[in-house]
């Protein structure tokens, strides 16, 4: 008599373990991709509802923010007017533009911040700076002041011209 | 003796199981995929241009890119480009016809992004000069952007 041979039907079994070291990359990949650069933004305000605030003195403070390129220098000067008008000046060693200037954004804060002492409640001021100075110099420019002041208006590089910032 | 009695221990193998393994990781991957989606606010910046750094820490919303080069500013979302030296002499009639484009391009946006669309990401490289960018943001409000946001790359103090 003859027996059926008794077959063992084998089930296939997906090798995971490449599967898992892929995963595994990829997780690593997204990770790291999401990590790899942080964007952030400065505001100009709006100028449909820009509007000046109301000034210690009653009459308008206007503070202006001058920068001015001279030579290996940055010179610059926080002016206002008002009842009792008055002025800050300051001067900085020029840094290249690839990298922020620590030291012309401490400049900047405690000019802000020495004005804004005296002027609590004035939250915008105009800047300008010459038609040399770079972007990052704006920036810079623009970090130091909005810790103490929220508004910040562009004005024409020619303005620096007109004041002569020495 | 009775051998059936005996009992004997059959040492089992530890086997890994790769199946929950497998879900987590599933998971997670479509979180990380999900969370980069639902930001939407991903900019890339042109080769030509290297952000600046700041100390700001404000999020980054959607709004428009405006690209400003040393030569020229680029609107690609209304097809727009202008060498920076002709937004002096612009005159009325063609900052006219880019407000139109800018109008419609605001009609055409959806829902929410509507208020958005009145605002404008500008996107710069660190040593191009304040001269371009002034002339670029006055451009901008003559043509009907209400507020202008420099982006920068975040870096801590």
């Amino acid at each position: 008599m003859e027996f059926e041979e008794n077959l063992r039907k084998e089930t296939p079994e997906p090798d995971l373990v490449p599967i898992v070291d892929c995963m595994v990359s990829v997780i690593f990949f997204l990770l790291f991709s999401t990590t790899f650069i942080e964007l952030t933004k400065l505001t100009l305000p709006p100028s449909a509802i820009s509007k000046a605030s109301p000034s210690d003195d009653k009459l308008p403070l206007t503070p202006k923010f001058y920068l001015d390129v001279k030579g290996p220098n940055l010179n610059l000067l926080l002016s206002w007017a008002g009842k009792s008008p008055g002025s800050l000046k300051e001067s900085v060693f020029r840094q290249d533009s690839k990298s922020p200037s620590v030291k012309l954004e401490d400049k900047v804060r405690k000019m802000a911040e020495e004005f804004k002492r005296e002027h609590v409640s004035e939250k915008s001021i105009q800047v300008a700076l010459s038609a040399e100075a770079n972007y990052q110099e704006l920036i810079t420019v623009m970090d130091g002041l909005r810790k103490t002041i929220d508004d910040i208006v562009l004005m024409s590089p020619d303005e620096v011209k007109r004041k002569d910032v020495q | 003796m009775d051998l059936e009695s005996v009992s004997f221990k059959r040492r089992s193998t530890l086997r890994l199981q790769l199946a929950p393994m497998i879900d987590i990781f599933m998971l997670l991957i479509v979180f990380l995929l999900k969370s980069t989606v639902v930001a939407d606010t991903s900019i890339i910046f042109p080769g030509e241009l290297v952000a600046p750094k700041s100390l700001s820490q404000e999020s980054l919303e959607t709004f428009p890119e405006v690209f400003v080069f040393n030569d020229r500013i680029e609107l690609p979302f209304i097809d727009e480009k202008h060498p920076l030296a002709s937004l002096e002499e612009m005159g009325s009639a063609e900052l006219k016809k880019i407000r139109t484009k800018v109008e419609a391009y605001v009609r055409s946006a959806e829902g929410e992004s509507k208020q958005n669309v009145v605002n404008v990401n500008i996107l710069s490289s660190r040593e191009n000069n304040y001269k371009n960018i002034f002339e670029s943001v006055k451009f901008l409000r003559q043509i009907g952007f209400q507020s202008v946001l420099f982006i920068a790359e975040g870096e801590k103090k």
